[in-house]
Formats: structure tokens, sequence, C-alpha cells
């Protein structure tokens, strides 16, 4: 039996206790889940927090006419490691905003103060937008705390709902998406990339609602990586197509199709003002000496090339309409919109039918069968002359009439049609188009190697090359060539550019060179060990194994090298690296050295005729690299003879 | 008639009136800046041709005025700074069009901070286009609670042989919160990117402003012009024909580049009684700091600044020998007091700092907290010493001090005729050792001991190290792996002086002297605080250390990746053998293993290994640097000894050692090399020094001697014959 003494001794005591350690000794205890945490720490390597369970639900409401979508995420995160600086973003724009979020350890017990920044940030290549971002930063102090963050973001127009990815920031062990929707709304997820996935598909229908919910497991955290296509090549993604709904006082259409897509194009096209009268002076001087219609097409599509520089306004509607011809005429500015409507305006004053056209680059892996605002995301002009149709993208800098950049070759384009439209292929180039070639003479003078080269460059890289020397400072215009001519060099070396070709985007580019250089040659007592290629093309470009996208070179790779090294008197050839010949298909390795007459003949040729390696090739690709790289080790040896 | 007035009309009516003035006010503000810059008054801002010398420049800058006003409100606590910005630059190239077509700037805050700006281009036939400010975009950004935003314009019509004529002027109005109050000061460099045909610099002032003002490195003095009616001063400087200056490698560029120093400040009578401060008398420019002024400036310092030493005192009372001499004692003092502020180490060490912070920097002294308590200890125990009052290398040279805050502190502890720096403490830091941006510069003591009316500062020079003192000193095992695929790298690395802090700062942490401090000090167990505090941390610091091999192998992984030029497949077994935090133990030692597969390749039946690399990655001087016009300005001396030694694979013969022998030897510094074969190894020993801090520009290819035979070391190679 307890006395009343002993009652109050241990009163007082735990009283004390809990003054002495008010919420220590299970503080922690209330929040961590160590279990859980060793478990996952053994399956994600290197990552300080997992999403055990991570949920997007869309729930579609029809208010009064109109449809929103509001979109509410749980996450539930545990932390592996302790002092982790936790933030998380979430994206709005002028069609949608963020309504709230909150931010708790899950058990529901003890607080976690947040630091919430949120508006308007910087995107590369995008003077203004209306992309906004709420980062929502906090701490989380201790390892194996389990936290939740919730936020909710309404879209008011459903057409801007576009894509949703089960790849978030953090690796997740569930994750699911699902959408509440109304027996009114037509709305069709198309699923992307699935196949690799192990994705399950649910769907209820309870109270004339539909829930579809997805559910993927133990998923990575999503990555984007260099070289890449980007994420919408790869990673698993559901596509959002808002048919239409009905509403109290009817129906209304939102996309149901690519000609509902095109309606909204065209109406908003036909809502600009343009006022041609502005630039005629301009056009009727440039095409005052043209002889044929091709040259008059070139001298209007050249000169906005040249003289529109590319600062991009997306804001509001602004991202979807394009601004006056004569604005950005005047601003002598614009985006791929603003540059498409003055090249077809200037091209329709010169007497062309020119029309805007829609495209999506290579960047998105969808065509017009998908009435999505997400399948494009660029615009071009298309001239119909004759039996012909030149596609114009002035965006690009220094490209010639009849070539096509990389990233519209084989993509469809939407092309205006008055009320109607065209879906037509941009051609797909050969990549011989892209042939960069070195041929260089070299001579040995003691241990100095001796060089006169011409480099020649084609297609995408000569564009981008162009494009770099004419905007850089004279010093370093230089510097861009001498280091094209010969990559590496030290301050006792000569590199000398003789001869480099106008700035043409019709022909090639070509840089004449010459160069004596000291540390390409080792003596060894009667042998020389002359290293021919330095610039050892790929020969690193080992895929790594946990690479997620397949590498993507930004152009389709054709390069040739041929060096012809003049055989000193006095000296035979002791030794010549190996040949190498691989071909898989897509790419190709053609490495030789061979003795012709009084020289050894180096060539080296690569084809990566589509410009990708793809994931499965990694394997292939790497060995092929493994042995490409012991051949620039490798080294030719001379011996002397007398 | 009686007139009633509601008390809410009357506060709206007020409001309203405000608010219009202001619209009113702030309409004709801006057209009175326009009218100022644009208004034609300065005939530099007309010239529209460039000087044919520049026509392959990007840019030339025709003009440009940088004006700062400053201005002390008459009744309210209120003072007023405006500064304009004009410039008027022809765009020559593409490069500078695409540089100038979008261009960022303050929005202002409102009333106490207002932005003006107008931006206009010219085309080569003299049309001028006034662009519309409005069509600037707002970025906004809100942090809890408070709007931050900035605006962009990007600017129509631009073509390379276009003139862009853009001012952006900045009103301020600030409260102040004491009752002297210094504006930013300016220090402005005559040279630019581009080369400039005529700028001009004022500085408007009211005539009871405090103004100090320099021109250095041969910059034009400025003049005066007085403006008796509105009680005001101006001072300007007109320059014209200056060329273009590129980024150059180690150069402290206010050390030689044509520069002014500028700052205005204003006092209350009262404020000027109580404070020693380095100002001078209103309304007459203050160019240059008497000794005896930074005399009474010091003293000011000491005697408001609160520290105690008792602490000190007690422990040196209680452990110190009798016959310590007067560096013992220092030393004593030194090592004990950075031993007190561990605590805030270990806590940087395993929590997040943001969270901390205020915990660890209250248990930290600032830089002259630490002189005033060294000065308090040492002063009390009777032990001669001065405080050294110096300007860094970097900054100034110590004739052209002006302001206070250029200023830096030391201790110097007199023994006999020898002396003892000691430094602000940090948790590296050696009695004795000074601060590589210190080191050589010009100074004054003052004696510590000296009652303060009796100082008369003397000029002396910080001691400079020499390359020894600051060296690096590597052994490099290397094996090659059987089938010749990699090369195994044991390493063991000495490190002395200046160059041990970098690898210090990233290879230590808290646990790896805990206990030298332990056996030294009284340390309590765990840290201090409430409970809760306690709990907490050691709960951090549990966490800390059950992943703290792999995060410190992160870091040796970074270091190492950052000193070699070759990619290394793996780095482990960090060992921490001294940590170089003791006069008697001056070198920080540790060793580690690598291995890579970049230095060994295959030619036909023999092997060549890429030997010169394992010097670690050597400065590359590219041709554009070959030609210096100004001097050459390094943190130290330094040196770097390595000694490599390599097994010679079984059945192979070594060729190629007479090219890693070299020797290059100047007043500068040098390179020597020396390659022998003993025994079944290869042995190389090499030495790179820099013998001093600082060259002249006719010295630098002295310098380039030596770096291009250490580059070149870099890409020898050996062979390794089969037979």
């Amino acid at each position: 039996m307890i006395t009343i003494r002993q009652y109050m001794k241990f009163f007082t005591s735990t009283l004390l206790l809990l003054l002495l350690f008010p919420g220590v000794g299970h503080a922690q205890k209330k929040f961590t889940n160590v279990e859980r945490a060793n478990k996952l720490r053994s399956q994600y390597e290197d990552t300080k927090t997992v999403a055990f369970n991570s949920s997007s639900s869309y729930e579609f409401k029809v208010q009064g006419e109109n449809l929103e979508v509001v979109q509410t995420d749980k996450i539930d995160l545990i932390s592996l490691e302790s002092n982790v600086r936790y933030n998380r973003r979430v994206f709005y724009n002028d069609h949608s905003s963020v309504k709230g979020s909150q931010v708790r350890y899950t058990s529901g017990k003890g607080s976690i103060r947040e630091t919430v920044v949120c508006g308007n940030y910087e995107i590369e290549d995008i003077f203004y937008s209306d992309a906004k971002v709420c980062s929502y930063q906090f701490n989380i102090l201790y390892e194996a705390s389990e936290v939740t963050f919730t936020s909710e973001k309404h879209y008011k127009d459903p057409k801007y709902l576009t894509k949703v990815f089960f790849h978030d920031q953090d690796p997740a062990e569930i994750r699911k998406i699902s959408f509440i929707v109304p027996k009114s709304v037509n709305v069709d997820f198309v699923e992307m990339n699935f196949s690799s996935f192990d994705i399950s598909k649910k769907e209820v229908t309870e109270n004339h609602k539909t829930i579809y919910t997805y559910t993927i497991k133990k998923i990575k955290a999503l990555k984007n990586e260099s070289h890449s296509l980007g994420v919408l090549h790869y990673y698993p993604h559901i596509v959002i197509v808002t048919k239409g709904y009905k509403h109290q006082d009817g129906e209304k259409v939102v996309l149901s199709s690519i000609d509902d897509l095109y309606g909204w194009y065209f109406d908003l096209v036909k809502e600009v003002r343009n006022d041609p009268e502005i630039f005629r002076p301009q056009v009727e001087r440039l095409i005052e000496g043209a002889k044929t219609p091709e040259d008059k097409i070139k001298a209007i599509y050249y000169w906005v090339q040249d003289n529109i520089k590319y600062i991009a306004f997306e804001d509001g509607i602004a991202g979807f309409k394009p601004d006056a011809a004569q604005n950005v005429f005047n601003n002598r500015y614009g985006d791929c919109k603003g540059m498409a409507i003055l090249t077809k305006e200037m091209l329709k004053l010169a007497g062309f039918d020119a029309r805007l056209t829609w495209i999506g680059t290579n960047r998105i892996p969808y065509d017009y069968d998908l009435p999505s605002l997400s399948v494009d995301n660029h615009m071009i002009c298309t001239v119909f002359e004759g039996d012909l149709k030149y596609i114009l993208d002035p965006t690009e800098k220094y490209i010639a009439l009849g070539d096509q950049s990389e990233r519209i070759q084989g993509k469809e384009m939407l092309i205006e049609n008055g009320d109607n439209y065209i879906r037509k292929k941009v051609p797909v180039e050969n990549s011989d188009k892209n042939l960069v070639s070195r041929v260089e003479n070299i001579k040995l003078e003691d241990e100095t190697l001796k060089g006169k080269g011409e480099l020649t460059i084609n297609g995408e890289a000569k564009k981008n090359i162009l494009f770099l020397s004419t905007n850089s400072k004279v010093e370093n215009r230089e510097n861009l060539f001498d280091y094209l001519a010969v990559s590496k060099y030290n301050n006792d070396d000569m590199v000398k550019v003789t001869e480099t070709s106008q700035v043409d985007r019709e022909m090639p580019l070509t840089v004449h060179y010459e160069y004596a250089l000291n540390n390409k040659v080792n003596s060894f007592e009667k042998d020389l060990y002359i290293e021919l290629d330095w610039n050892k093309t790929y020969g690193n470009l080992i895929m790594d194994e946990d690479r997620e996208a397949d590498y993507y070179f930004g152009r389709k790779i054709v390069t040739q090298i041929t060096k012809k090294l003049q055989l000193p008197s006095g000296y035979k050839i002791n030794h010549l690296p190996q040949n190498m010949s691989e071909s898989n298909g897509n790419y190709s390795f053609q490495v030789s050295f061979r003795r012709l007459g009084n020289e050894i003949v180096y060539e080296n040729e690569i084809i990566v005729a589509n410009g990708i390696i793809v994931k499965d090739e990694f394997d292939s690709w790497n060995k092929c690299i493994t042995r490409l790289k012991a051949i620039y080790d490798d080294q030719i040896v001379l011996t002397k003879i007398r | 008639m009686n007139i009633h007035l509601n008390p809410l009309a009357v506060i709206i009516i007020i409001i309203l009136g405000c608010v219009c003035a202001n619209n009113s006010y702030g309409n004709d503000r801006e057209a009175e800046i326009r009218t100022l810059m644009w208004g034609g008054a300065n005939p530099d801002f007309n010239v529209t041709n460039v000087p044919k010398k520049w026509a392959n420049e990007s840019a030339v800058i025709i003009a440009q005025l940088n004006s700062f006003e400053y201005k002390k409100a008459v009744i309210i606590n209120e003072v007023h700074f405006n500064k304009n910005s004009h410039y008027r630059i022809k765009l020559i190239d593409k490069n500078a069009v695409n540089k100038y077509a979008e261009i960022s700037f303050s929005n202002g805050d409102g009333r106490k901070y207002q932005v003006y700006t107008g931006f206009k281009v010219i085309k080569p036939d003299g049309k001028e286009i006034i662009i519309d400010p409005s069509s600037a975009v707002q970025m906004d950004r809100k942090e809890n609670g408070k709007q931050k935003s900035y605006k962009k314009l990007a600017i129509p019509n631009l073509e390379p042989g276009d003139i862009l004529d853009y001012y952006i002027s900045e009103e301020k109005i600030i409260q102040p919160v004491s009752k002297i109050y210094y504006f930013k000061p300016v220090l402005f460099h005559l040279y630019h990117q581009y080369p400039v045909m005529k700028q001009k610099l004022q500085f408007d002032v009211q005539r009871r402003c405090f103004i100090s003002l320099r021109s250095l490195n041969e910059a034009p003095e400025l003049k005066l012009e007085v403006d008796e009616e509105n009680d005001r001063q101006r001072y300007f400087l007109e320059d014209t024909d200056r060329e273009a200056v590129k980024d150059l490698r180690w150069f402290f560029s206010y050390r030689e580049l044509p520069s002014i120093k500028f700052r205005a400040a204003y006092a209350s009578g009262q404020a000027l009684r109580q404070n020693d401060v380095l100002l001078g008398e209103p309304g007459v420019v203050k160019s240059s700091v008497s000794k005896k002024e930074l005399a009474e400036f010091v003293s000011f310092l000491l005697v408001n600044t609160y520290t105690e030493s008792k602490d000190i005192m007690k422990y040196v009372k209680r452990n110190a020998d009798k016959q310590a001499s007067n560096f013992e004692i220092a030393k004593m003092a030194y090592y004990y007091w950075r031993n007190k502020s561990l605590q805030s180490d270990e806590i940087t060490t395993i929590a997040d700092k943001s969270q901390w912070n205020q915990y660890v920097t209250s248990s930290k002294d600032t830089d002259f907290q630490f002189v005033d308590r060294f000065s308090g200890f040492l002063a009390a125990s009777g032990i001669p010493y001065d405080i050294v009052i110096v300007i860094p290398r970097n900054v100034s040279s110590l004739d052209d001090l002006l302001l206070e805050h250029e200023l830096k502190y030391l201790i110097r502890v007199k023994q006999d005729n020898e002396y003892l720096y000691l430094s602000p403490i940090n948790n590296f830091k050696l009695p004795g050792e000074i601060n590589t941006m210190l080191e050589g510069a010009d100074a004054y003591v003052v004696d510590g001991l000296a009652k303060y009316k009796n100082w008369a500062p003397e000029r002396i020079k910080i001691p400079v190290s020499r390359e020894d003192d600051n060296a690096t000193f590597g052994l490099i095992n290397v094996a090659i792996t059987e089938g010749f695929n990699a090369a195994n790298l044991k390493v063991q690395n000495r490190i002395s002086g200046h160059a041990k802090l970098y690898y210090q700062y990233w290879l230590l942490d808290f646990y790896d002297y805990e206990d030298e401090e332990r056996s030294n000090y009284e340390m309590s167990e765990s840290f201090t605080g409430t409970l809760w505090m306690k709990k907490k941390l050691l709960n951090l610091k549990q966490s800390y250390l059950s992943n703290r091999d792999n995060s410190k192998n992160k870091f040796l992984k970074s270091v190492v990746d950052e000193d070699y030029d070759f990619k290394t497949t793996s780095v482990s077994n960090l060992n921490i053998e001294k940590t170089g935090r003791y006069e008697s133990d001056a070198d920080m030692v540790y060793g580690f293993d690598m291995s890579t597969e970049d230095l060994i390749s295959k030619v036909g039946r023999n092997y060549l290994l890429d030997i010169g690399k394992l010097i670690k990655e050597q400065v590359k001087i590219n041709d554009d640097e070959m030609q210096r016009e100004y001097g050459v300005y390094m943190s130290s001396p330094r040196s770097f000894k390595y000694k490599i030694v390599v097994d010679i694979p079984e059945g192979y013969s070594v060729q190629g050692l007479d090219k890693l022998n070299q020797n290059i030897e100047n007043v500068q510094g040098g390179f020597t090399s020396n390659a022998r074969i003993d025994g079944n190894k290869i042995v190389i020993d090499t030495y790179k020094h820099y013998n001093s801090c600082h060259a002249s520009k006719d010295e630098w290819p002295l310098i380039v001697e030596f770096l291009n035979a250490a580059y070149n070391f870099t890409e020898q190679k050996i062979l390794f014959k089969k037979g």
C-alpha cells in the first residue's frame, strides 16, 4: 500500500523531472522512427531524406460555368541524417495559385518553423515570365524525424494543367497520383513512359465521381542530367487532356481535339494587330537586288536572324500569343513567336505565302495527336513557294535557308492554314551535314612537332561557333580560333591561325593554322614516342552506370581526322597503335594508323548517326570507348636506325 | 458661421494631400533629374564619335558621371543620400550589345528610397530614341511578409554602332540611430573594362559635413567648388582617355590602379566631443590621418571596448612557471583562450550553423575584443607589448590610410629585442603567425604599457615569413598494379605555416584535436547551457559521429581532386597524424591512399607513366599573360617539396629520367628536380619555391621562368621498357 508520504515523494520527484526536462525525455521519440530510417538508409545511399509516402490528388470541380482543378500534395518525409536543411518548392503562375501549405511532424506532436519565400524567379533564356515559386525552407534537426508537408494549388483553367510526374525531388517508397473526376467532366489521362516502370492503376466510381489512382513503389529522386533530351523522354508521367465538361447551363469544350487546340492558337493570332507598313521600307530595301524568290526569302530570313535578339516575355497569355510584328521590328528583339510573326509579315510584304507554324522541339516527345498545351513549345514560319515549303526558324542564328536545326528535325509542325491547319514533319537531315573534319600535315624537327592544318566545320557545330565568335570580344574571338586549331598548348609553343573563312552561313567554316608544339614527342634512347591526336575525341566519354537518361550529343556526330606525319630520315617505324573498326548500327568508330610511302597516316572517323546513345547501348558503347582510350593513350614509336 | 470639421475627414484630407503631394513631388523630381542628366548642360554627353584607336574595342565609354550627394535635414533626424550614375556608351560589337540589351536596377521601396531612371538609344544617324521606362518589368519576392523587388528593362532597337545613354538615380532618406552617421565609403577605380573618353566623379556635400577624400596611385586630385548661397561644397574630378583594363592573375588592383577613396559623415558636436574618430573638421577635406589622430582613435576604441582578462590571469598565475619568459606567458595565455572558444567549434561541427549562430558568435571575441582582452592581460601582468595598427596589403598602403574600417590590429609582445606577434584567435592560429595580407605591410605600433596620452606611433614593417616557413612536403609512394591498369599511391603530407590553413580547414574537425585539448586543459565533458539544449547537442553529436568517416572521406576526395590534375578512382584511409595546432608540433601531418587509372598507358609492349603529374597541378601561364603591365601580388612566400618513389615493375627497365632533371633558380624563386634510380625504385625530388609575396612587373619573367619549368615537368613521362 502506498502511503501519502510515498505518494507525495513520487509526485514531487515526477514534477521535478517534468520541470527539469520540459519535453526533453521523449521529445525526440515523438516524431522519430529509427526503425524506418535504418531500413531506408540501406536502400537509398547518399540520401538525406526519403518520402515514405507521397501523394498528389487532382480534383476536378465544376464551379458555376467554370472548371477548376485543386491539386493537393501530401508528402511524408523521413530524414536519414541529422541537421537537414530542407527546401520544398511549389511552382505557380498566372493560371494557378498556391492556396496554402503546412509543415508539421507526422505524429502531429511538436512544431517546425518554416521560412516561406514566394515570387518571381529567373529562368534561363527567358527575360520575364509569370512563372513564380513558393519556397518552403525548414530544418529537420534529428535523424529519423518524420515530417509531413502539405500544399494546395488551384488551377483556374484546366487546359494549363498538362502533365504530372511520379518522380520528385526525394526518392519515394510509395508514390500515388489520383484524379477525382465528376461524371460531368470529360478528361483523358495519357500514360507516358510507363513500360519500364511497375505502375498500378485503380479506378473506383462512387457518388458520380470516378477516382483514378496510379501507384508506383520505390522510385529514385528526379535527376536532371546533362546531355539529355529531358525528363519527358524517360520518366513516367501522365498527360492530362481535359476535353470538356457540362455545367448547369450547358457544355464547354476545353481541348477535345487538335482542332480545338489549333482553334485557340489561331484565335490568339487573329487578335494580333500587325502594321506591316512600319517595316515596308526595310523589306523593300532587303529585296531590292534579289533576283530569285529564294534570294528574297534569304534576304528577309537572314536579316531577322542577324538583327532580332532573342529576348522572351512569357507573361500570362504572352506565353502563347505573339507580339505584333511591328513591335518586334521596332524593338529589334522578340521571342520565337515574335520572330516568327515578323518573318511571316515581312515575307507577306515581299509577296510570299508565309504562315505561322507551331512545333515542339526535340525535348518534347509528343506529336499533334495529343490536344494539349504541352505538345509544343516553339513557333517558326513556313513559306509556301510553288511546290516547295521553306521552313524558317529565325531564332537560330547563322543557319542557312534549307537547313534545319537539330532540335526541330523530325518533329511535327502545325502549320497555319486559315481556319484549318496542316500537319507535316520537318525533314531529318543526314548526319553528313554535321561533318567536322580536320586534315594536318606534320613533320618532326628535333623533338618539335610542326604542323599545318585545316579544320572544316559544317552544320550545327558551325552554327554555334559562328554565333560564339561573332558575339565575343575581339580578344576572346582570337582565343576561340586558336583553341579550335590546337586545344592544348603551352606558352613556349607556337600556334597561329593563318586564315579563317568569312562568316557565311551557307558555306562551311574553315580554319587554316600552323603550329610548333614541344611537348608532344618524348625521346627514350633511340626511340621517339609521338602523340598525334591530343584532342582524344570522346576518349573519356564513359557512360555512368547510374545514368537515367539517354546520352544526347546535341547534334548528329560525324568527325573525321586525317593526320599525315612525315617520317624523319634515319628513323624507322617501331610501333603503331592498333586500328579499330567498330560499327553498332547507330554509331561507329574507324581508327587506323598506316604507312603510306614516307608518311604515317592516322585516320579517325567517329559517327553517331542520330546523335544519341540510348541506355541499352551504354554497355557496348563503354567497351568501344575503353578500346578507343587505349588507342589514344598509345603512341607512335619511331626508332633511330642511323 | 460655425464650421464643424469631422476629425476623420481631416485625417483623410491630410493623407490624400500627402499622397498627392508625394506623387507630384515624384513627377517633378523625375523631370528635374531628367533635365539634369539629359538637358545638355554637360557637353560630354553630346559626343557621338569615338577615337579611331579604340575601333577594335567591344565598347567605348564616351562619357561617365558618378555623383554622390549627401545632406542632413535641418530639424528632423534624417540624412539624405543621392547617387547618380550616368553613362554614354558606344556599343561597337555584338558582345557589347548583348551585355547592355538587358539592364537590371533597384526598384526602390517607396518614399524613403526612390529610383529614377532614363534610357535612350542614339542611332548612328543621330536619331534619339527615348525608351519608355514603364516597359521595365518588376521581379517581386516576398519573404516572411517583406516585399523585395527589382526591375529589368530590355533595351529595344539596340544594334552595333549605337550609343546607349542611360542614368540611374537613387535617392535615399536614412534615419540614423546614432549621433554620428557614416555614409557608405566610395572606392572608385578610374579604370574600367572598356576605355573611357571622359569621366566625371563628384561629391556634393553640405559645408558642415565631414569629408574624407584621397586620390590614390596617381589619380588626379579632386577640385573644390563652393556654393556659398546654398551652403554646399562640390568636390569633382574630370578624367580623360583611360585605356581598358583586363582581369589579371595575382593582382591587388587598389595598390596600382588610379582610384579615389571618399567618405562623408555627419556628427553632432556632442558626439564629436565624446568620440575620437577619424573625421577631422567639418567642411574641411581630410585626406590623411596623422599619427596623433591614429593614437587617439585606437585609445578611444580600447576605452570603449569591454572585455575582462581575469580568467586568463587566473589560469596563468596557477600554471606559469615563476621563471617563465614574457613569450612563454603570452603563448600560455593565447592557447588557453583558444581552448575556451572550442565549444562553439564543436557546435558548428555537428549542428546547422544558422540555428546555433547566436549561441556560437556570443562566445567568440571579435578582432578588437581580442586586442583589448590581451592588452588588459599583458598590462596587468606587466609584460611589455605593442599594439600594432596595420592596413592589409590588398586594401591600401599605410600612407593612404583614411578610414577606420581599413585598419587591422595585432598584439606584439616584447622580450629583450625580440617580438612575438599575436593575431586574433582562431582555431588553427599559432602565436607568432600573422595573416598573409598583413605580412610585409607597413604598420604603426604604440606602446601598450605607456599612458594613452603619451602614445607616439612608431612606423614599422610587419615581418614576412620565408618560403620554407610555408612549406608543403609530400612523400608519394607509387606502386603500379600487376596488369598495369592502375597506380596505387600512398601519400604523406607535412604542411607548415600559411600553407596548412586550407588543409586544416577541410580535413580536420573538432574531434581530431579534442584529445590534445583535453590533455592540456580542463574541459567540461559535454555541452553547457540548458538541459534541453545539452540533450539536443548530444544527440546531434552522436548522429555526426556515426557518419563522420564517410563525410571526412568526401572532403578528402574534394581536396585531392582540387590538388591533382588527374582523375582518381578511389581515395581512402585518411590518417591525421598531427594537427599542427601547437608550436611544439607546428606542422600538420596527414596521410591517405588513392588510386588512379589515368597515369599509366600502354605503348606497344611498354608502358608510359605520367610521372610529372604527381607533383600536383601547376600554374599554367597562358600566351596572353606573358607581357605584364603591373606588379605581382601574392599571398605569401611558399615552397613545395615532393619526394616521389616509384616501384619499378619486375622485368622492366626505366627510360626518360633525364628530362626530369631541371634547375631554374632566380631571385624570385625556382624549380629544381632530380630523378635517379635507387635499387628497384625511381626516386624523384622536386622543389618549387616563391621567394616573395610581391614582385615588380619587370620581375614577372623571372616568375614565369620557374612556373614554366614546373608546368613543363608535369608534362613529362617515363617509359617502363619490357626486358
